[in-house]
């Protein structure tokens, strides 16, 4: 606001730098996209040769789709990260609710004990988890993508965050007018809570979207598996078709630039929030 | 145990019929009297691999080929990304979930085999096709009388060299080097005229450490050398050989003859020739990237012609004896000189069999149809494979992590090997 009032030389200096280093950052995140893009119309030849393409080969893309059942992955995709962000939402406010406002017997040392398992790393528990999977006859299924997945404690301790700043005076005040707990947390709390929700909503879709080793070890076949299993083929055992690659991986990364985009300025606020507030 | 010996006796009648009729018979019709004989009930083979591309489709298309002929026997291909093959086979393992076979890496073979639960398959393949293989490819999944993986496909690495830039150089490009002192003059002649390394070498150790290690132990083999000794418990090339190959490699670097960049100059076309797999063949030959032609490698004027071998193995994996039978059917067919023949053409890859290498008809394709594969097959008799130990991951990591420092100029070629050799030392003790 200052540079808009106050139109003095070092002013405009200022304003030049900062746009400067802004569109020096920018382009540190564009760039690669356009090498993406360009890769992905290039003929194999030209991948390393060449930094504009001689042609273009839009068919990149058809063949890309083409070279896997790639409409079924990608409903799996879609159908899994659907299952698991909707199951983060609700599990993981609830839980981050009760931790935050009820009043329960070994309220800390429960949530304690949820945190320390943040520092197991989760190869370790991908056996076992595997080996339940099996047992419950669940390779191969919806089942074994998403329930195994379906909340976390990163929500949990991301939401409690948040819900403790929200004054209980409103809550109160909510309470009150006679109402419940659940309602209280439903109509009150939610709706104060969107951007910290929309931020567990993006970082649990990109997990689930980008997920690879769990979907590819509880699924044996085209039916079940996701896109990134399908992209992995492009980086063959001799080869990588880096062109496909790129056209394959630019497709497949649109629902998460386009949810990114559309939920940006809710995930700033939201990370922004839980740092500060913290 | 009277049961396994009874069907042991019962598969050695089978194994001799078998044997009867395959001389001169294609094989597939042998295969299919012994799945007549299994038909009783319907069996499904699931195959993991991890080929791509044309190999995914060749072989899809083969498992659907013997499933027509083969009522009652379904081969089904799944493919597994390579990266994580080995992952998804052990955890399967854990939890009793793994498929009838898996076809891998030749060098994954013995970590493989630690799970137990491979099946011996010398009495379950045709003994006349066992020993039809070229030999060297039997070492991966040897123990003792056991046989536990038979290979199914197979490479080498061969000289590959840019055309355009010899004939930049003045050189001829119809002359590749057949020995080191070639190489290097003819390396040197294409740094002075045109600016650009003659060769490209594997200098960097990476995750794995296995580029550097594979393309290194060529050098070593041609030297005289050895990587590791007889059985595999004792680092072997800390020698006078060893030093010969490294200081080779040194050398092409100090004099700017190979660059100290990542792997990929010569594929982009910064460098005179490397190093190069016959896959690349097939890979490149639709759309070459530049002119470029292929060689045997060259070795030392006064040591001996070698190179590594690569290629997929494949295992079977301990189920009901129905599953065991008919995928070690599977496997035989797919081993019939007709079947390796198809495959060999379809995918590039080199026939695994000393009767479709030498014969008449295969080398009519490779010099009508892909030429640049000729010295690949030539070197199919002095292929050498890497040591036959589920360590070798931490030994060729081990190994590379010592050789690089030589190779970017920092220790002397004396202390790497020396270094190296404690280290994987090491590594194979590690383990005991």
């Amino acid at each position: 606001m200052s540079t808009t009032t106050a139109r003095t030389r070092p002013a405009r200096w200022g304003t030049a730098a900062r746009h400067t280093l802004l569109i020096a950052g920018s382009a540190t995140v564009i760039v690669p996209f356009v090498w993406m893009f360009l890769t992905s119309v290039k003929k194999r030849s030209e991948v390393f040769t060449r930094l504009w393409p001689s042609e273009w080969h839009w068919e990149n893309y058809v063949h890309a789709w083409q070279a896997a059942p790639f409409e079924r992955y990608y409903l799996n995709s879609i159908v899994m990260t659907v299952g698991i962000v909707v199951g983060h939402l609700v599990l993981d406010s609830l839980a981050a609710y009760a931790f935050a406002r009820l009043r329960f017997p070994a309220k800390n040392p429960i949530f304690l004990l949820l945190l320390a398992t943040m520092m197991v790393p989760q190869f370790v528990t991908i056996i076992p988890a595997f080996s339940l999977v099996v047992q419950l006859h669940w390779t191969d299924t919806y089942w074994a993508l998403i329930v195994p997945r379906l909340a976390d404690v990163f929500g949990i301790v991301l939401l409690r965050q948040y819900f403790s700043t929200i004054p209980k005076e409103i809550e109160e005040a909510a309470r009150l007018d006679g109402c419940g707990r659940l309602r209280t947390f439903v109509q009150v709390v939610v709706p104060l809570s969107s951007a910290s929700l929309a931020t567990l909503a993006i970082f649990a879709m990109l997990f689930a979207w980008n997920d690879f080793l769990w979907p590819l070890l509880v699924t044996n076949g085209d039916e079940m598996r996701t896109i990134q299993i399908g992209l992995a083929a492009f980086q063959g055992r001799y080869a990588t078709s880096w062109n496909y690659l790129m056209a394959g991986t630019l497709t497949s990364a649109i629902p998460t630039i386009v949810m990114f985009l559309i939920f940006q300025r809710a995930l700033i606020r939201g990370v922004a929030g839980t740092g500060v507030k913290g | 145990m009277l049961r396994k010996t009874a069907l042991a006796s019962s598969i050695a009648v089978g194994m001799l019929t078998l044997a009867a009729c395959a001389p001169g018979s294609t094989g597939s019709s042998a295969a299919t009297t012994s799945a007549a004989a299994a038909a009783a009930k319907p069996v499904t083979v699931t195959v993991w691999h991890y080929w791509d591309g044309a190999n995914a489709d060749t072989f899809q298309a083969m498992a659907d080929q013997y499933s027509k002929a083969h009522p009652g026997v379904t081969v089904k291909a799944v493919n597994i990304p390579s990266s994580d093959l080995i992952t998804k086979i052990q955890t399967s393992a854990k939890t009793d979930t793994l498929p009838s076979m898996a076809i891998m890496d030749l060098v994954s073979v013995p970590q493989v085999a630690q799970t137990g639960k491979l099946v011996d398959l010398k009495p379950l393949v045709d003994p006349a096709t066992m020993s039809d293989i070229y030999p060297a490819l039997l070492d991966f999944g040897k123990d003792g009388d056991k046989q536990y993986a038979v290979p199914v496909s197979t490479n080498n690495l061969g000289y590959m060299y840019n055309k355009d830039l010899y004939k930049q150089a003045g050189l001829n490009p119809d002359q590749p080097p057949k020995t080191w002192e070639e190489l290097q003059s003819q390396a040197q002649q294409i740094k002075d005229k045109t600016g650009k390394p003659g060769v490209e070498l594997y200098t960097q150790a990476g995750d794995s450490g296995e580029g550097l290690t594979w393309n290194f132990q060529v050098s070593l083999w041609q030297a005289g050398g050895e990587f590791l000794n007889a059985d595999n418990t004792k680092a072997a090339f800390n020698t006078a050989a060893g030093k010969k190959a490294l200081q080779f490699w040194v050398d092409l670097l100090n004099k700017g003859l190979a660059p100290r960049t990542q792997w990929g100059a010569f594929e982009k076309g910064t460098a005179g020739g490397a190093q190069e797999g016959s896959w690349m063949v097939g890979i490149w030959a639709s759309d070459p990237p530049f002119d470029f032609g292929t060689a045997t490698v060259p070795y030392p004027s006064d040591g001996k012609p070698a190179t590594n071998m690569g290629g997929e193995r494949a295992v079977v994996f301990t189920s009901d004896q129905a599953t065991q039978k008919a995928s070690a059917d599977f496997l035989t067919w797919f081993l019939a000189p007709e079947q390796v023949t198809s495959w060999s053409e379809k995918t590039g890859m080199l026939p695994v069999r000393k009767a479709v290498g030498d014969s008449d008809a295969y080398k009519q394709w490779v010099s009508s149809t892909q030429p640049r594969l000729q010295p690949y097959v030539d070197q199919l008799a002095t292929a050498k494979s890497r040591p036959n130990t589920p360590l070798y991951p931490q030994v060729s990591l081990a190994f590379a992590k010592q050789i690089e420092k030589a190779l970017a100029g920092q220790v002397s070629v004396d202390d790497a090997l020396k270094a190296a050799e404690t280290d994987v030392n090491a590594a194979l003790s590690a383990a005991k």
